[in-house]
């Protein structure tokens, strides 16, 4: 039995510590799928609460075995971020400004961030999620199928379309920015 | 306009993103706080089980019918005083 396995059976018998132990291991894991599908902060973070508080409900009865517990939550937080999407509670994108950014990372503007950040929210849920793991996180082609349950040739093709139709809705909102834009000017 | 290139430079867009610390507080103490009324509420079942067992009156269908003859024998006599009533029990009378 894994390590993992063992912290989830403890949060099934109510331990804090256990609990705690995982939330710091996959919070922002599950931040960044939460803040890519909702495609604001205050969503995700909910999304972040839900998501471990499903943990906690389940916990007792989750069978890890051949899977990882990144991959249960993953899925769990994908719906959640659907859901919220459906209820549209608030207006979509306000990436802030990492308070640490990585240093591997492209750091991005923020009128940037907030375009792209958008965009993807405006995405087929299918297109979204492709976009957002490969992308977005950067995961593997591989990894992004385990988490989509599919395979990887799927994961490649539904990556081409995504940013076939990403380039649409970043082109659509660029001339609608522009429109703005000559209607002040005016 | 926008081209695929453009998407390459955007790979791990979302990596440089970070919960705040005020943001994982937030989360810590719901998480507790929903923890917490789960236990009470077990904690109050129990209590209320305890009671139950502790004060409900126990119903015995083979006393019932004595109890009701009790009951038939007091209304007759009215209340105007209060009477000794003896009621001699005889087990097994119904087999």
């Amino acid at each position: 039995m894994s390590e993992e396995q063992r912290l989830v059976e403890r949060v099934g018998r109510g331990d804090e510590e256990a609990l705690g132990a995982l939330f710091e291991r996959h919070r922002e894991f599950v931040f960044r799928v939460a803040l890519g599908c909702c495609g604001n902060r205050e969503d995700a973070v909910d999304v972040v609460q839900e998501s471990f508080l499903a943990l906690l409900r389940e916990a007792g009865s989750l069978d890890l075995s051949g899977t990882r517990l990144s991959t249960w939550l993953y899925r769990v937080a994908r719906n959640k971020a659907i859901d919220s999407l459906r209820r549209g509670s608030r207006p979509a994108i306000e990436v802030s400004p990492a308070p640490e950014p990585a240093p591997d990372a492209v750091l991005l503007s923020d009128q940037r961030r907030r375009l792209l950040g958008r965009a993807v929210t405006e995405l087929p849920p299918r297109s979204r999620e492709v976009f957002v793991l490969r992308v977005g996180l950067a995961l593997s082609v591989e990894r992004t199928a385990e988490l989509t349950d599919s395979e990887p040739g799927a994961v490649r093709t539904a990556l081409t379309t995504a940013k076939r139709q990403l380039r649409t809705i970043l082109n659509r909102m660029e001339k609608g920015s522009d429109a703005r834009r000559l209607a002040v000017r005016r | 306009m926008h081209d695929d290139s453009q998407f390459e430079g955007d790979s791990g867009w979302l990596l440089d993103e970070r919960l705040t610390e005020e943001e994982v507080r937030r989360v810590k103490a719901r998480l507790r706080v929903r923890r917490r009324p789960t236990r009470w509420i077990w904690l109050a079942a129990a209590a209320v089980v305890v009671l139950v067992l502790l004060f409900f009156p126990r119903t015995d269908p083979v006393i019932e019918p004595d109890r009701l003859l009790i009951e038939i024998v007091r209304t007759d006599l009215s209340e105007a005083r209060p009477y000794r009533i003896e009621i001699e029990m005889k087990r097994g009378v119904e087999r």
